[in-house]
């Protein structure tokens, strides 16, 4: 994401590389963010944003698959021991608050970087459970988690049949694999047929204001997808979405013109009007604009949405949100009237949780390239934050198989403008 | 509570000791201290009548003749003064007299930095991987693990941290030593206590100036721990002290007892005081590692019960595995299981060898068979049996990481039938491996050189093999000693330097000259394992030493693994982690397995054959209240989640889905005979077809031949390629076997010729082109780089290079009727070059789309020769491609190319990844450790179970099996079927009442087979 289009506006940059997008006022005095998140900034009071993000070893995470493991594993990746996501970490340190889910979500999980999740060295149970799809089909569903092809009767005579067959195995009550395979075999069950599992998937249990409040494509419905999962209970959600080339908008189908990389990597025309097709296809094929709908449109919409959502409910207390980006994008525009990827200055934002609200941590240069502040924090920092905040001890090693002890997010402390 | 447990032990121990003790050692049996450090810790043993040692080190009485000399502190002697006395040890009526000799006490000895400082630091946990000893210190400070780079420490210790870690003038401001006592804020917490031994030698050692290591500073070359031999501890001896003795290069020894550290391989059965006491808690055995510096032992500890109501009943033994296991656990007090019923036994050694069910027929034949020897046959079957070395070659398979992505062009299919057929064949182990580790050439060619073809560098090569045949993770002596284990970096490096001369181009290993190892930290050219290389090829050597029948690891390694395949956990476990800290549950059993493999010419059938003939192996699951908690001494068997494969291939069969396994031989001949009788079809109008084609190539106005290519022609620079000749351009066609012309295939379609990176030089492609009529022509050219084009010898096109337009690269010249040849050359600096030519005008005219050949080139150039002119072999070719065309014998091909055994993946050197197999723990084999693939029951699984995609779509067709046959038969069959049993009566009740009671009957049978499948009866090995 462009920190200088967002985040960090630089009104004061060279004219030939400055961002056309204004800075404006948020509700909270002397914070501005651009004009491409007008509705987000009316929740400023709530958000704190970081402007001193940084990769401390600038090339070693600066592509976008490395980039990703990077933020789903708070810990540069390539290192002895593959590391598992922190999702994972804290699924399998904390359990989960509603049995009748997956602790550890993420939504839909379908575009390249959900291709990065890790779970390492520790039990694959914890795996990321991604629920694919694109939230804007009308009859979108989660697969494996919805009884596929047989009626909510027929599968109770079938679990009736199986009870009264299933006599068990001698000495299985002293195996431990028989005896969580059975609990896991309930739990799936009641998964399957309770309609609070559903419930927390159906989208259509929404009014239909709010469903349009967060936006009727794809990124909205995700983020709105993300509020119910929190609801339901589910300890981690992921949200990472890209509006995809054929989808759906209001219930019906369009078709956003482009190549499959049309959104979110900025390399060529970052200001076209709408899209661009650029000749000759490739990575370059089909960019849109940063400003149009299936980008910061959307996403201002979606995220503004979230906030405001999550704190009218009073999810928001309890809740961290992290909005986040593997890096910045140049300061200079290219020649291809692009941005590539930057990775000495970026930004994040968080809110709830207790992280104060109406706060700017961190400052960069004229241009957003280069840190100026006395604090930088960096991806490990944000991993450490999230830890901390959910109260896990990571002075505690968790040992890999073969013994060697692991300390999760042990290059991070938390930032403490966030506490 | 060690407090209360040696109260305990005072109470007790004189009615324990008076009867029993044959006589009393004492170690050591000298004692020489020439240091005012020196100590000696003494341990004294008590032997029983059975063998049997209790430790006594605390209830002996200890008298030291000349306090002036020597003196005591509690079962430590130090030394007072020069000179000599005696130290007398008594129990009971037995006496030992110990002699000591003390000298050189008021000597000065400075306190020397790698095997005092370093060890003490070691020993305060300082140097541990979650303190200074992670990889970037903690706090600024970094030390190197456990202290293995003593220059490292020095430097940090003495000069880094802007010198306030030590402060030789004040001692006691030193950071080093205000910070472990929390002077000063430590986040590592208090480490010392102010008067303790380890504060008072790094006081001293920064008193007499902090210096760091020193011209031949005495090294310590090893450890001598007593005891040596394995103990057993019984209530209410659960204690033994242990005593470690360095020896260094100088000849001299020290007790390092307080400067060694302890570590215990199970909490719950005895864990160890930083003293080197040893305090037993559980049944069960537990190994004690002792790590001094560099040094590594451990000391082997079993913790014995005694349960007045335990009573062995001698079991049933078939062979020697038993008697061994059954030590084991007469010695524990577990009580071993009975056997288990034909049905278990036949369903757990069918999936255990084959990875498959066992199939009806074969079912109910075992059940209703009387012999006495019919379990021993069916092990004999299997072992001889295809799909026992298939599904054996595809656990290999998984370790050796053959993927078809890695491996490409056929060769992983290659490299894992090549180990099918080994282990079919039953090749001998060593034979197998050292085919593999000693592997050159082309791995198109060569099988086994596949496997160097699949890890592309020497780490990666160092480590597979050091997992995969020595059972040693070694990855981490890549960058630092290993902390629980005798592998050193320099053992790393060596086994690199074996390794390091590999040259992997393209699937070609070939041996490089050179390629020394170097030692990253030392920079010295590490010497190869198993010693200095006669050859070019040290690979050799160490292939040489690894399968010798005297290596500690290769044997073991083997026959543990395989005991794990067949009772699901290795008597070293995991089966790749040997190191002295991971003992064996059972040491005598793994000695004996790998003695007898060693010595039966490594025989892999033969240790399969002895483990599933034995008691051990048939053993129930059934636990007892005396044998649950035993989880490593094979008292039951094990309850086990099926393997990935084997719950795909039985969810197949259960369901309908695949062909029986004994139907698949029947199927593949059937097919081939229908693609023998299509083939003679399509053979009979042969010659129709050629003269067919003959005719109507005749009538196009041209057609092409194929094309063909020569080169590369190196030159200096790209006009010296563009210019010079390097054949006879004009003349060439007047003798086309003059030079090797290559048919070109891709040629026909891409015209993308590919030069290698940096080339600088040509290649020529040729064509010959038919033409009806003379005839005027006109070509169209796209190419990236120089290009000149000769027609039947006259250049007609030149360029040297692309132009900006390629809309305006055309060129004419004049067809002859007849065969012309069109020669180009084509030129680069190196890389892919593209380059079409098309015929765009012949005669002023677009040639008519109807009028091309439809033919490959090489068809039209063998067709337009007459038949008397044709060989053999372009006859043939003629013939194959004919049949190519035919859409029926494709489909015949096309099924016979999946192999109907293939859809079984326990069958397949490597089962695609799809959701199911992944969820139930298949490995990506992107590594060599076993623990890759992995057994844990998940959430997912459960899911895939009971409303997964595969089980649903295999589901749908189940009721096709049984549906023919009465309700009865079909609940029989089904069970048969799924648990290798008969049905009781009440679970034919229970099935046939739930089809009575649905409207649908195929329904039904389609929730039976649900049901049966999510029971744990099914998806567990019992």
């Amino acid at each position: 994401m462009s920190h200088i289009d967002t985040w960090d506006p630089k009104p004061d940059a060279p004219v030939e590389h400055r961002s056309p997008f204004k800075p404006i006022s948020s509700n909270v005095p002397g914070i501005q963010v651009t004009e491409l998140l007008k509705k987000t900034a009316r929740h400023m009071d709530k958000l704190s944003v970081i402007r001193c993000m940084t990769q401390p070893v600038p090339g070693v995470a600066n592509s976008h698959p490395m980039g990703a493991q990077y933020i789903y594993s708070g810990e540069t990746p390539g290192g002895a021991v593959e590391m598992p996501d922190m999702s994972s970490v804290i699924a399998m340190l904390m359990g989960s608050d509603a049995d009748h889910l997956p602790s550890n979500i993420m939504v839909p999980g379908t575009n390249e970087a959900s291709f990065m999740t890790r779970v390492g060295f520790i039990p694959p149970s914890y795996k990321v459970f991604k629920t694919g799809g694109n939230l804007a089909d009308p009859k979108w569903s989660v697969p494996n988690l919805g009884l596929e092809g047989i009626d909510e009767r027929r599968f109770k005579n079938r679990r009736d049949l199986l009870s009264s067959l299933d006599v068990g195995l001698t000495g299985a009550a002293k195996s431990k694999d028989a005896g969580a395979m059975r609990s896991f075999m309930e739990q799936a069950a009641d998964m399957l047929t309770n309609p609070n599992t559903r419930k927390a998937f159906n989208l259509e249990t929404e009014p239909a204001k709010t469903r349009e409040r967060y936006g009727m494509g794809h990124r909205g419905q995700s983020y709105l997808m993300g509020r119910k999962l929190i609801q339901s209970g589910v300890r981690f959600v992921t949200v990472d979405c890209r509006e995809p080339i054929n989808t759906w908008r209001d219930g019906k189908r369009v078709k956003f013109g482009g190549g499959s990389n049309m959104n979110w990597d900025h390399h060529d025309d970052i200001y076209s009007e709408s899209h661009t097709n650029i000749k000759g296809g490739g990575a370059g094929a089909g960019r849109y604009g940063i400003h149009t709908w299936p980008m910061m449109g959307s996403l201002d919409q979606a995220l503004s949405a979230l906030i405001d959502d999550l704190h009218q409910r009073g999810l928001l207390e309890e809740t961290l949100l992290c909005i986040v980006t593997e890096f910045g994008r140049t300061p200079k525009i290219n020649e291809r009237k692009g941005r590539d990827h930057w990775t000495h200055a970026f930004s994040f934002a968080f809110a709830g949780a207790g992280v104060p609200g109406g706060q700017v941590v961190g400052s960069t240069d004229k241009d957003g390239g280069y840190i100026t502040s006395s604090q930088a924090y960096t991806i490990d920092d944000y991993a450490a934050t999230i830890y901390e905040k959910l109260g896990i001890d990571r002075e505690k090693p968790v040992h890999t198989p073969d013994g060697r002890p692991i300390y999760f997010a042990k290059n991070g402390t938390p930032i403490p403008e966030l506490f | 509570m060690p407090h209360l447990l040696a109260l305990f032990i005072t109470f007790s121990c004189s009615t324990v000791i008076a009867k029993k003790f044959e006589r009393i050692e004492v170690f050591p049996t000298e004692l020489n201290l020439a240091s005012k450090r020196s100590k000696a810790q003494l341990v004294i043993t008590g032997w029983l009548e059975n063998g049997e040692a209790r430790d006594l080190t605390r209830l002996a009485k200890i008298v030291i003749s000349d306090k002036k000399v020597a003196n005591l502190n509690r079962s430590i002697v130090m030394p007072v003064g020069d000179g000599e006395t005696d130290i007398l040890i008594r129990v009971d009526e037995h006496s030992v007299k110990l002699p000591v000799r003390v000298s050189r006490q008021s000597a000065t000895d400075p306190i020397r930095f790698t095997t005092e400082t370093l060890a003490t630091l070691t020993k305060k946990g300082c140097n541990a991987g979650s303190c200074h000893g992670s990889p970037h210190g903690k706090a600024g400070f970094s030390l190197s693990l456990f202290g293995f780079d003593a220059a490292h420490d020095e430097l940090s210790l003495i000069r880094g941290g802007l010198n306030r870690r030590i402060n030789v003038l004040a001692p006691d401001e030193s950071l080093m030593l205000k910070k472990p006592l929390l002077k000063v804020p430590h986040v590592g917490g208090k480490k010392l206590i102010q008067n303790g031994s380890a504060y008072h030698l790094l006081r001293q050692w920064i008193f007499e100036g902090a210096r760091g290591v020193i011209k031949n500073e005495p090294k310590c070359v090893k450890i001598e721990v007593y005891p040596k031999q394995e103990r057993v501890l019984r209530a209410p001896h659960l204690q033994q002290q242990i005593s470690v003795l360095a020896y260094f290069n100088n000849k001299t020894v020290r007790d390092v007892t307080d400067l060694a550290t302890y570590q215990t391989s199970k909490r719950q059965v005895a864990t160890v005081e930083s003293n080197g006491l040893v305090l037993g808690r559980e049944r069960g055995s537990a190994a004690i590692t002792v790590r001094y510096l560099e040094s590594l032992e451990s000391v082997y500890i079993t913790v014995a019960p005694e349960s007045e109501r335990f009573v062995w009943l001698p079991p049933q033994e078939n062979n020697g595995i038993d008697q061994l296991v059954n030590d084991r656990l007469k010695l524990l007090q577990i009580e071993p299981a009975s056997t288990c019923s034909d049905s278990v036994f036949l369903r757990r050694v069918h999936l255990d060898l084959t990875g498959l069910l066992p199939p009806t027929v074969l079912v109910r034949a075992f059940l209703s068979n009387d012999s006495s020897n019919k379990r021993t046959k069916l092990i004999n079957d299997l072992l001889n049996s295809r799909e026992f070395a298939r599904f054996q070659a595809l656990q290999m398979a998984d370790l050796l990481r053959i993927t078809p992505e890695v491996l490409t062009d056929g060769r992983a299919t290659f490299f894992a039938k090549w180990i099918e057929d080994a282990i079919y064949k039953n090749l001998p182990y060593d034979k197998i491996t050292r085919q593999i580790l000693t592997a050159s050439g082309d791995s198109k060619v060569v099988a086994p050189a596949n496997f160097y073809a699949s890890l592309n560098n020497t780490e990666s090569t160092v480590e597979s093999t050091a997992q995969i045949f020595m059972g040693a993770r070694i990855q981490c002596a890549k960058c630092h000693n290993h902390p629980f284990e005798n592998w050193t970096q320099d053992d790393y490096y060596s086994i690199g330097a074996v390794f390091n001369r590999i040259n992997r181009d393209k699937g070609m290993i070939l041996m490089n000259n050179s390629d020394e190892m170097t030692h990253p930290r030392t920079g010295k050219v590490m010497e190869p394992w198993g010693g200095k290389a006669d050859s070019a090829d040290p690979r050799l050597k160490f292939a040489e030493w690894l399968t010798t029948t005297s290596n500690p690891w290769f044997a073991r390694v083997m026959v543990n693994r395989i005991w794990a395949r067949l009772m699901g956990r290795g008597i070293v476990e995991p089966v790749d982690d040997f190191r002295s800290s991971n003992p064996p549950s059972n040491v005598p059993l793994l000695n004996e397995l790998a003695n007898s493999f060693a010595t039966n010419g490594f025989n892999c059938k033969q240790v399969y054959r002895e483990i599933c003939n034995s008691q051990v192996y048939q053993r129930t699951t059934q636990a007892s209240e005396l044998n649950a908690d035993d989880n490593e001494n094979f008292s039951h068997a094990r309850v086990r989640l099926l393997t990935a494969e084997q719950l795909h291939d039985a969810i197949s069969y259960v369901t309908g889905s695949v062909q029986p396994a004994g139907e698949m031989l029947r199927m593949k001949t059937e097919l081939e005979n229908k693609e023998r009788e299509r083939i003679a079809i399509v053979d009979s109008s042969q010659s129709n077809w050629e003269d067919s084609q003959t005719k109507r190539l005749s009538k196009l106005d041209f057609h092409l031949g194929a094309q063909w290519s020569l080169g590369f022609f190196k030159a200096k620079d790209q006009k010296e390629a563009h210019e010079k000749a390097f054949i006879e351009e004009t003349k060439f066609y007047l003798d086309l076997a003059k030079q090797d012309w290559q048919l070109q295939p891709d040629w026909e379609q891409a015209k993308k010729v590919d030069f290698q990176e940096n080339e600088i030089g040509a290649k020529y492609i040729y064509q010959k082109i038919w033409s009806r009529e003379h005839a005027k022509v006109k070509f169209h050219f796209v190419a990236d780089d120089g290009v000149r084009a000769w027609l039947n010898g006259r250049l007609f096109y030149d360029q040297i290079q692309i132009l900006e337009n390629p809309n305006t690269q055309y060129a004419e010249t004049e067809l002859s009727s007849g065969i012309n040849y069109i020669l180009f050359k084509v030129n680069n600096k190196g890389g892919a070059f593209h380059f079409t030519v098309k015929i765009v005008e012949l005669d002023g005219e677009k040639p008519k789309s109807a009028s091309t050949s439809n033919l490959p080139g090489h068809i039209t150039e063998i067709l337009a020769k007459p038949f008397l002119n044709r060989s053999d072999d372009q006859q043939k070719t003629l013939r194959s491609y004919h049949q190519s065309l035919d859409d029926k014998l494709a489909e015949l091909r096309h099924q016979l190319g999946l192999d109907v055994r293939l859809q079984y993946a326990t069958q397949r050197p490597w089962p695609e990844q799809t959701d199911f197999l992944k969820a139930f723990g298949q490995p990506k084999r992107t590594s060599p450790c076993a623990c890759e693939r992995t057994g844990e029951p998940t959430l997912e699984q459960a899911l895939q179970l009971l409303n997964g995609r595969q089980v649903y779509d295999k589901l749908t067709g189940s009721n096709k099996k049984y549906e023919s046959l009465t309700d009865h038969t079909l609940v029989e069959v089904l069970f048969l079927t799924a648990y290798s049993r008969y049905p009781s009566d009440s679970e034919i009740g229970k099935a046939r009442k739930y089809i009575d009671h649905s409207e649908n009957r195929d329904d039904a049978i389609r929730d039976l087979v649900w049901a049966l499948i999510n029971t744990q009866e099914f998806m567990f090995q019992h």
